[in-house]
């Protein structure tokens, strides 16, 4: 077991800066993590890879950190201005700009943290845990308790939110942008 | 006939590699034609890789911060 948690301990903490926690808030939620995965160690049933069961005792501690944050759920604000970009037909109305706008540059890095902080903490974490820690479908769905389609949805709404968020700031160099 | 809201929906969510290889062309026809899906695909590669500079980037623990969790580990095993 504490083999398990240094080879861990590092991807652990890299999630976790990475779903927008400070470092010292960020060692403390790996800490807990690896103290609950300890304690709970005689009831893993190997169904799941070690390194999965563990991501999920990880957001479950970053969730319970958040809960006494005020992170209000737009989510269907924020689909709203993914859909305003079409017609009823589905045809473009407002076409993407083109994606060097938005990732060119030093301060592309800047940009992507301050727009993971603004989504809700189901979509950045599906974001963190695909595109960050690259972890396989079928791994995040176990994780998140997420069919492979409902995983799918919320990857699209999140990475078009993510998109939406980077454009604005991209071509008006805003550093207050809403999603 | 596939819409542009159809196609970015499946090229957003991964879920491309999971359909039929008569869908599978069809967007592929679909992104070869529409400049604005293309760019849209080309977006989420861009996001991509900035992820994968987040990643690349993200700091290591502090060593001192490091050992004392390893060494709470070591103690709750011990309990």
């Amino acid at each position: 077991m504490e083999t398990v948690a240094e080879e861990n301990l590092d991807l652990l903490f890299r999630a976790a800066r990475a779903a927008g926690l400070e470092d010292e808030e960020a060692a403390d939620v790996v800490q807990e993590a690896l103290l609950v995965f300890v304690r709970k160690a005689d009831t893993f049933d190997g169904r799941a890879s070690v390194k999965t069961w563990l991501y999920g005792i990880l957001l479950n501690k970053i969730s319970e950190r958040r809960r006494h944050q005020v992170r209000e759920a737009r989510t269907e604000e924020m689909d709203s201005v993914i859909e305003s970009r079409f017609d009823q037909d589905g045809s473009w109305i407002r076409p993407p700009a083109p994606a060097d706008v938005y990732t060119a540059g030093a301060q592309a890095m800047q940009w992507l943290g301050d727009c993971l902080g603004l989504l809700p903490e189901r979509r950045r974490n599906a974001f963190v845990l695909r595109e960050v820690e690259q972890l396989e479908v079928e791994e995040i769905c176990k994780i998140m308790d997420l069919s492979p389609n409902n995983l799918g949805v919320l990857l699209f709404r999140t990475r078009s939110s993510l998109r939406e968020c980077l454009e604005a700031k991209g071509i008006h160099g805003s550093a207050d942008v809403t999603l | 006939m596939l819409r542009c809201r159809q196609v970015i929906e499946i090229v957003g969510s991964d879920m491309l590699p999971e359909q039929s290889i008569l869908l599978r062309l069809r967007v592929w026809l679909h992104l070869a034609m529409c400049r604005y899906c293309a760019a849209y695909r080309r977006g989420l590669t861009g996001l991509r890789a900035l992820a994968a500079r987040l990643a690349a980037r993200a700091e290591s623990i502090n060593p001192s911060r490091r050992m004392e969790i390893l060494l709470a580990v070591r103690r709750e095993i011990g309990k």
